[in-house]
């Protein structure tokens, strides 16, 4: 190995990846792959040289000495000054136990235990039904310059149904889903497809609103994209090192309000669970803002020593990617409200759930996020049923905002996007009631 | 590369199922990577890819590996795959035919070099220079090339090269951010621009001015078009979703779906198009497809297996989009075109340079409601005041109605062709 390298590591990881897709009742495509890939880093005197390696062979260390060398290589013409913080939790959690282990149970049981999820939910009205279920079994091998060395074996799977409902030439679509590091999650949840099913027909009858400035309720999973949107990607400490974050230099800072605690914690048993980061660092709950103030970033090594308050612990991966800076399991802490009581409150305004997603700019400090359906709330009730409405909103407006948080605490597993590499995490919220916020419509209601 | 694999591959599968296909991925890049002003990471990446399809009986499976040497336990995954799949009227793999020329897609004089990466990097900056207030956040550039090779037991054999170049520059003036990128697969990118726009937006955004909730003119850039558009058009148009009940375009074949000066074409041979190549993820051989004739819905997009359900030809538009490197319906490149306008920003209406949360939108009826990003005021084509928020809010499929032509210069958004584009009686919300 080059004698100018300050560090290196060496993260492995293989498996196989089942999918089964299933299109108006019939087995569209149902199968097995599989995949090995390798990222060596290697700190040179300045900065990372980085080799990726599809496939690679962990057991083939003379391959890996001369990755090493080719990283070191491609290192020296880097200019960053990067200095790592000390490694100091090296304990990797055990990986939770399943239920059920998805690879004990066959592809062809499988794919009729979704079949009955999809054949739920065809209801009448529903003219186009789809499931699919998703399986990854990975392990990963981690290796660094000290000889720390750890592995470990996960396997997350899930499965959505969606149904498409048509009346008089108009569509809608109803989506449910679900991910899980808990074992096999598609028996008994032919529910979810009625559920589906569903509100695929409700939407047929749903307004469009108007858009505008209002209240606004938000249910749990998308009160978990506004965490993960709007405070999340701010306080991730590669943005705020690089000064693309509005987040950066506020820490001590109230930036929400009093109600509000944001905590991300890779060591909670949901989707985003990670027994040690992609440093091979083992996970901390951070807890971002507490009581409105702003306390931590959630770090790398590299961030942590370059930017403080906070911990490393966070830095994830792709197969085959380097480690950034990412969300695990992100939520907003419960409050004392009850659902009733936050309805009320709002008396006129608009009651958001569901996800189809979200985005945000943290250097601007705007993001947008939308839900799959929504209410209209006057007088203290839900009223009429609303349909592709969003919300966006300014950072450091928007958590002032919040007055209310309630008492319902749910996790929604999901994937998040960062870099070109797309990896597993859970928001999480509690209903919360925002005093105002800027609705995205193009109805009239 | 693994060369000779795959007529092992074919031969012994030949002896358990009706038909085999097999394709052989091989890529190298090297890349830079920016943080601030300095080169932070220098990459290199090698990778390959075994896809394995097998068909029995009209029954389809596939299956793919990083590793060839275990491609048996591949294909008996293939195999198994098929055996689970429901049976199609299946006609067939396709049966060779010349395919004659040079790559389309392919630049003999990218090299895999990180000084030139490194060139680039220090062009990107030289760019933003020329707007100092803006802090560059980060950016790169990097440089890949590919090679396909396809083989099936009709007696297939084609490879093609591919090369990539790409850099992008992302820059902050206060809390205005600016982002610039570009990727084409031949050495024709001026990082130099690039740095400098991301500059420009950057500077240029801040002191954002409220606007009045209402209805007004648009002018997309291309990229703010592409974004919003392109993927949930392209999802339309694919023959899976409009014959299974799950595109907004079925049953419209014929019909007036857009303003009657939009033409959106598939065309696989577009000069220095990403997407360009001479055969599908199948082997068909590809041809320009008219998708949008003035307006007129004239054809949806098709692999073999789909066309073969419904009675009718594959387009060439088989891709490897599926998981595992399955086959899905996929698009080269997808050039729009309408009415050319000398100014297409006459008159008073909304520069919008791009959206946030493009993928928010419903995949299936198109309706959307997104934040804009660095537009502005425009007058007679000039810009004029930043917008300091906004959301725009619409209907992907109305919006093609409300098309009221394009500028002159078309641009290429990863495989999307577009000039900006003049659209009328659009919701902002502020």
């Amino acid at each position: 190995m080059d004698e100018n390298l300050r560090y290196w590591d060496l993260r492995y990881v293989s498996g196989e990846h089942t999918g089964i897709d299933i299109d108006n009742r019939q087995v569209e495509s149902a199968g097995v792959s599989f995949f090995s890939k390798a990222v060596i880093r290697a700190l040179g005197p300045k900065g990372w040289g980085i080799v990726t390696v599809t496939p690679f062979d962990p057991e083939d260390r003379t391959s890996l000495s001369s990755y090493l060398n080719r990283a070191a290589k491609a290192a020296v013409v880097t200019r960053e000054d990067v200095v790592l913080a000390d490694a100091e939790n090296r304990r990797p959690l055990p990986v939770p136990p399943m239920k059920e282990d998805p690879r004990d149970v066959s592809l062809e049981e499988k794919a009729a235990l979704l079949l009955e999820i999809t054949e739920a939910a065809s209801l009448p009205g529903v003219t186009s039904t789809r499931g699919t279920y998703t399986e990854r079994n990975e392990t990963v091998f981690f290796l660094d310059s000290t000889g720390y060395e750890t592995s470990y074996t996960i396997c997350r799977s899930g499965f959505s149904v969606m149904a498409v409902a048509k009346r008089n030439g108009a569509m809608e679509m109803g989506y449910v889903r679900d991910h899980t590091i808990d074992g096999l999650n598609i028996r008994h949840r032919s529910p979810d497809g009625e559920k589906a099913g569903k509100r695929a027909v409700a939407l047929l009858d749903a307004k469009k609103p108007k858009g505008g400035r209002m209240r606004a309720v938000l249910d749990p999973e998308l009160g978990g994209v506004f965490a993960h949107e709007a405070i999340g990607h701010a306080s991730e400490g590669d943005l705020v090192k690089e000064g693309a974050s509005v987040l950066k230099d506020r820490i001590g800072e109230a930036i929400g309000s009093p109600v509000v605690t944001i905590i991300d914690d890779p060591t909670l048993r949901s989707f985003g669970f990670e027994p040690v980061d992609a440093e091979g660092i083992g996970g901390t709950r951070t807890a971002i803002i507490e009581g409105g103030i702003l306390r931590r970033y959630i770090h790398s090594r590299e961030t942590l020593a370059a930017v403080g308050f906070g911990d490393a612990g966070h830095a994830r991966a792709m197969p085959g990617n380097i480690p950034v800076v990412r969300m695990s399991n992100t939520f907003i802490a419960e409050g004392d409200a009850s659902y009733d009581e936050i309805i009320e409150e709002c008396r006129s305004g608009i009651l958001l759930a569901g996800s189809r997603g979200g985005q945000v700019d943290p250097g601007r400090g705007v993001f947008q996020f939308n839900a799959e359906y929504g209410y209209l709330i006057e007088g203290g009730e839900l009223k009429e049923m609303v349909k592709d409405v969003s919300l966006s909103g300014e950072i450091l407006q928007t958590l002032h905002s919040i007055v209310l948080c309630g008492n319902d605490l749910r996790m929604h597993p999901g994937y998040c996007g960062k870099g070109g590499q797309s990896v597993p995490v859970s928001d999480g919220s509690p209903h919360l009631l925002l005093e105002e916020a800027i609705i995205g419509g193009s109805g009239d209601v | 590369m693994f060369e000779g694999i795959e007529e092992d591959i074919i031969e012994y599968g030949m002896g358990i199922v009706d038909e085999v296909e097999v394709a052989c991925i091989r890529s190298e890049s090297v890349s830079i990577e920016l943080k601030k002003t300095v080169p932070a990471h220098a990459g290199e990446s090698y990778g390959t890819g075994l896809i394995i399809r097998v068909i029995d009986g009209g029954r389809i499976g596939s299956s793919s590996t990083s590793t060839p040497d275990t491609w048996r336990s591949c294909l008996d995954q293939a195999i198994a795959s098929a055996h689970l799949a429901e049976k199609v009227p299946w006609g067939g793999l396709p049966g060779p035919v010349p395919l004659s020329g040079e790559p389309l897609a392919f630049d003999p004089s990218v090299r895999l070099d990180p000084e030139i990466a490194l060139s680039f990097c220090s062009d990107l900056l030289q760019g933003a220079e020329e707007y100092p207030e803006a802090m560059v956040v980060g950016g790169g550039a990097g440089f890949s090339i590919g090679r396909v090779l396809l083989s099936n037991s009709a007696g297939i054999s084609y490879h093609e090269e591919h090369s990539s170049v790409s850099a992008s520059l992302e820059a902050i003036a206060d809390q205005s951010t600016g982002f610039e990128y570009d990727r084409s697969a031949f050495m024709d990118i001026d990082p130099h621009a690039i740095g400098r726009t991301a500059a420009e937006l950057a500077t240029g955004s801040r002191n954002g001015v409220p606007i009045t909730t209402g209805t007004y003119d648009l002018l997309f850039s291309p990229m703010a078009f592409a974004s919003l558009a392109a993927s949930l058009l392209q999802s339309a148009l694919n023959g899976r979703s409009v014959h299974m009940g799950r595109s907004f375009l079925a049953g419209k074949l014929g019909e007036v779906i857009a303003s009657e000066d939009l033409t959106v074409t598939d065309d696989p041979f577009y000069p220095g198009g990403l997407g360009s190549t001479r055969f599908d993820a199948e082997g068909v051989p590809t041809s320009r497809m008219e998708l949008i004739k003035d307006g007129t819905l004239t054809s949806y997009l098709y692999d073999l297996k789909t066309a073969y359900r419904f009675g009718t030809m594959s387009t060439g538009n088989a891709s490897h989009g599926g998981p595992g490197g399955g086959i899905s319906i996929g698009i080269h490149n997808m050039v729009f075109e309408a009415e050319r306008m000398a100014d297409p920003g006459e008159g008073e209406c909304m520069y919008i340079h791009d959206v946030i949360g493009a993928h928010t939108a419903n995949p299936l009826t198109g309706d959307f409601s997104v934040e804009v990003q660095n537009s502005f005021f425009m007058e007679d084509g000039a810009k004029g005041d930043p917008i300091r928020k906004a959301m725009l809010a619409g209907n992907i499929f109305e919006m093609l109605g409300k098309i009221v032509g394009m500028g002159e210069t078309p641009r290429r958004i990863g495989s999307v062709i577009v000039p900006p584009v003049r659209v009328s009686d659009m919701r902002l919300v502020g």
